[in-house]
């Protein structure tokens, strides 16, 4: 009998001590700095490597570096839960930076190192690097934008043009258009195209940030007009062309509008067939447009430190990790496009198929500025009432009206 | 309603007494919520009561003690060390002094952040101090200079006045003891010593000692981040006031109010739509699965099936692969790119209605999805039903369908009058927590459909998609976990899934066979 209390009275000791101990600390003599980078297989060791490189440069830092696979569409996410306990420095999308910046989470750049990246980098990234008055990252590359993949034994060069073209291919083949417009990135392709022949962008959607980068204060937006009918019209079209999927994955495709990160799987799917060009163009009531998209880059942020010293180390690693060498090596190893100017220019990124067909594309791109983060949901909604069909020019008025409240109720006055 | 007489009863036609019985069940709903109010009022009546006699008592401590007891109403343990207990005396005594200490001499203590909180003043924010960036010219970086950080501070605070509370308990403890040992002691018997209370803890008083661990673990895990979750429905506490940057302040019953709102795009029609859904896949994923469950176990069971435990194996084994993998992989199949919705979709046996609509997979019409969303989840559903039902039905006298069939009955009616009613009385419980299961079924739905297709009526509801499949629960993720870290509205649906899922227990659980009858099958 006293033994199965004594047994009992263990377990249950051992149960709240079993809970507390969770909440204990250990205290570390070496600075450890942690960094995120992207899940790619092999990029976490990769970083590993260019991290002992400055560490052989540098021998005056004497720190432990901790390199985690964390996604960049998800950084901000992940950073913001607890910023405190947040990785020392790690890589995001562009899109991310407006609600980074407001969390607190971005050390904006000292002045000379944000001289550097603005001397070294092209305009699109350090804009979008850019918030109220500052720098609040570092360029990584300037690759996240979207094109078209296609199977060129389902469709030709030629049809591959016009979404007309593309939907009869895929028609007459069976198979599907992925094209994911319920994503706001990617969905809003049709509102910023052009006509072809030059002109306008159908709408546009800028957001002006208060100088310390935490609200957005102004925005000038043309969605809510006769040209976002035109845009919805058009991708309407398509959305209800029988063949159009909202995915980003290959199976069953023929043509998928998505990014560089998709090379592997769209050579796995097209083989040899695979082929890389600028987004098609539609015609809506007799006149044909160039869908637009959105060009971005993937940028290095370092968290605000308490600790000087700290701030420091993770600035010149955060400029010797986006310096031109680091990107270029990141291209011949992965085929991150680079944001680098002189890296832009080497013979090999010049030549790269899937980069060229992303180059085509931005001309006809809007550089992504810094868009609050419901922006994205508002232009999604849009493009679920693009996805019915029986939609008429009053429907898509309706809904462009409620898109215009609801991203005016975003401005912080 | 009329109540009719056993005789009356018997007079009526199948259709009018089920008619009868229809109208009775629901002219007892009024009664039932009434008895239930009435309990409630009870309830809170006797817990004032309880305090205003344990006035009393304390009172009559005080007037009627020695100056030692008269003195632990100041200094915690003097009766105890009066009377001998020095040990217990102590111990209370240095549970007054840590708490002096931590609540009103530690520079960050207790009064320190209790005073941070502001709490529940509207318009104030929780915390005072701003923390802020700051540029250091020498390693030209910018820092970060700490304000206060509004989660902590609520939980600092929350838990400083947990501690007052634990401190007005056991004022009132040792008081009690004092009045206890002022009795024993003037009934001339002996006072127990720090010997008796230590053999006491491990013998007679034994469940003190192992419940106390516990119970700290429940307070600390469960109930502590409850209340602070529900305080949190009454702060602006979101993406854009995280707490550490910008600090997040009270803004009383808004988020509360904002459901009040039925224009488009308003919580008000949202929630309307997520609570009747989420009521009607709770009472389909239920039921089909549980009358499934039990027809296949009767099919099974019946004499003269052969390769019984082989049936019963082939059923099972959608159990053996984890219920997330099964998941995904059959949502996937019904997709536009997966077998079953690309052939659906190339044989063109889809509905006219959903291609007219451009609707070319199961997922993308509201109705079909969630038929499809039940039909699943009685697939991966119904073998843990099917076990749990064997086992009973072999547990049912045999000698009662025996005495049934000499009388004539059929094998409706032995289901409906023995097995049915006999299924019901035992599983009552277990169907009721299956049911609120289902309310909060996050992995079927998320895993599936999502919660898509998108309702373009309604469009985005604080910052998210609103899908015609989202549960309150899912939705509540969504909010949570999506751009805008939307948590007080988190909060508040999860206070409303609480009343939501209280509210029907407690009336469903007062008309179960199991608790009205309990002596019928015992």
């Amino acid at each position: 009998m006293r033994m199965t209390k004594l047994v009992s009275l263990v377990l249950a000791l051992l149960m709240l001590t079993l809970c507390f101990a969770a909440c204990g600390e250990k205290k570390e003599e070496k600075m450890t700095i942690t960094l995120w980078v992207s899940t790619t297989e092999g990029v976490k060791a990769f970083y590993e490597k260019q991290v002992a490189d400055f560490k052989a440069l540098h021998p005056e830092y004497d720190f432990n570096i901790k390199v985690e696979a964390v996604g960049e569409g998800d950084a901000a996410t992940q950073v913001l839960a607890d910023v405190a306990t947040a990785p020392d420095m790690y890589c995001f999308a562009q899109d991310q930076i407006a609600r980074l910046v407001q969390g607190g989470a971005l050390a904006p750049l000292g002045s000379q190192a944000a001289d550097t990246v603005r001397k070294n980098n092209d305009s699109g990234s350090v804009g979008a690097a850019t918030v109220g008055e500052k720098l609040y990252a570092y360029p990584l590359s300037s690759d996240n934008g979207y094109f078209l993949y296609y199977d060129s034994s389902v469709i030709s060069a030629e049809q591959a043009k016009t979404w007309e073209g593309i939907i009869e291919a895929c028609q007459a083949a069976g198979k599907k258009i992925g094209y994911n417009t319920s994503e706001g990135w990617k969905g809003s392709g049709f509102y910023f195209a052009q006509p072809v022949g030059g002109g306008d962008a159908l709408c546009h959607s800028t957001w002006t940030y208060s100088a310390d980068g935490k609200n957005p204060i102004a925005l000038d937006d043309t969605f809510n007009s006769d040209n976002g009918v035109i845009a919805m019209k058009g991708l309407n079209m398509l959305a209800t062309s029988g063949v159009w999927l909202d995915t980003e994955s290959f199976t069953n495709t023929a043509a998928v509008v998505t990014g560089t990160w998709k090379a592997n799987e769209a050579e796995g799917e097209y083989g040899d067939n695979m082929a890389a060009t600028k987004l098609p163009t539609f015609t809506v009531d007799g006149v044909t447009y160039q869908t637009g998209s959105f060009s971005g880059c993937k940028l290095l942020g370092c968290k605000p430190q308490t600790d000087d010293a700290r701030a420091k180390l993770c600035a010149d690693l955060a400029l010797y990790l986006t310096s031109g060498d680091a990107q270029l090596e990141r291209y011949y190893e992965f085929q991150h496009g680079p944001s680098n100017l002189e890296a832009q220019a080497n013979q090999d990124v010049m030549d790269n198929k899937l980069l060229t067909a992303l180059l085509q594309q931005n001309v006809y791109a809007v550089p992504q500025g810094v868009i609050p983060d419901k922006w994205w949901a508002e232009v999604a909604a849009l493009n679920a009432i693009c996805a019915e069909s029986g939609k008429t020019e009053d429907d898509f008025k309706a809904a462009l009206a409620t898109y215009e409240e609801k991203v005016t109720a975003l401005i912080v006055k | 309603m009329e109540r009719l007489n056993a005789l009356e009863y018997l007079k009526l036609s199948k259709s009018q007494a089920l008619w009868y019985n229809i109208k009775l069940f629901f002219s007892k709903i009024p009664a039932w919520i009434k008895s239930l109010f009435v309990k409630l009022w009870i309830t809170i009546k006797n817990f004032f009561l309880s305090l205003k006699e344990g006035a009393l008592d304390i009172k009559d401590t005080f007037v009627k003690g020695n100056w030692a007891v008269k003195l632990s109403f100041v200094s915690f343990g003097a009766g105890n060390i009066y009377y001998g207990q020095v040990m217990r005396g102590l111990l209370f005594l240095l549970f007054e002094v840590i708490f002096i200490v931590y609540t009103f001499i530690l520079p960050t203590g207790g009064i320190y952040w209790i005073r941070k909180v502001h709490w529940l003043s509207k318009g104030a924010t929780v915390g005072t101090v701003q923390g802020a960036m700051k540029y250091n010219p020498v390693t030209d970086t910018y820092g970060w200079v700490a304000g206060d950080d509004s989660v902590r501070v609520l939980l600092y605070g929350l838990l400083s006045v947990f501690f007052v509370i634990a401190f007005f308990v056991v004022w009132r403890m040792q008081i009690k003891q004092c009045k206890i040992n002022m009795e024993l002691h003037g009934q001339g018997r002996k006072i127990k010593g720090a010997k008796d209370d230590l053999r006491s803890l491990i013998d007679e008083q034994f469940h003190k000692t192992l419940l106390t661990p516990s119970l700290l673990g429940i307070i600390v895990f469960t109930v502590l981040p409850i209340i602070y979750m529900v305080i949190i429905a009454f702060t602006n506490y979101d993406a854009e006031h995280d707490g550490h940057a910008n600090l997040f302040s009270w803004v009383g019953f808004d988020n509360f109010n904002a459901f009040t709102d039925f224009g488009a795009g308003g919580l008000g029609l949202a929630l309307g739509e997520m609570v009747g859904w989420t009521l009607m896949w709770a009472f389909f994923a239920t039921f089909t699965n549980y009358f499934f469950g039990m027809f296949i176990a009767i099919l099974i069971n019946k004499k003269g099936i052969r390769f019984k435990k082989l049936w019963r194996t082939i059923l099972v084994m959608t159990i053996a692969v984890p219920q997330f993998v099964s998941l995904l992989y059959v949502g996937q199949l019904f997709s536009q790119q997966g077998v079953i919705g690309a052939f659906l979709e190339r044989a063109d046996l889809l509905p006219q209605v959903m291609v007219a609509q451009n609707q070319m997979s199961l997922w993308s019409n509201p109705v079909s999805s969630k038929i499809l969303l039940v039909v699943i989840n009685l697939w991966v559903g119904v073998p843990y039903m099917m076990l749990s039902a064997t086992g009973i039905l072999m547990n049912i006298p045999a000698d009662l369908y025996e005495s049934s069939r000499v009388d004539g009955a059929n094998s409706v009616q032995q289901f409906m009058k023995i097995t049915l009613p006999y299924m019901l009385f035992v599983t009552g419980p277990s169907l009721l927590t299956s049911f609120v299961g289902n309310l909060n079924n996050f992995n079927i739905i998320y895993l599936l459909s999502g919660g898509g297709p998108t309702n373009t009526e309604i469009g985005t509801v604080g910052g998210q998609q609103l899908g015609h499949t989202d549960l309150l629960i899912t939705f509540l993720f969504k909010v949570t976990t999506g751009s805008g870290s939307k948590y007080y509205l988190a909060s508040v649906l999860g206070i409303f899934v609480f009343i939501f899922v209280a509210f029907l227990s407690l009336i469903v659980y007062n008309v179960m066979p199991s608790t009205k009858n309990e002596e019928d099958y015992s």
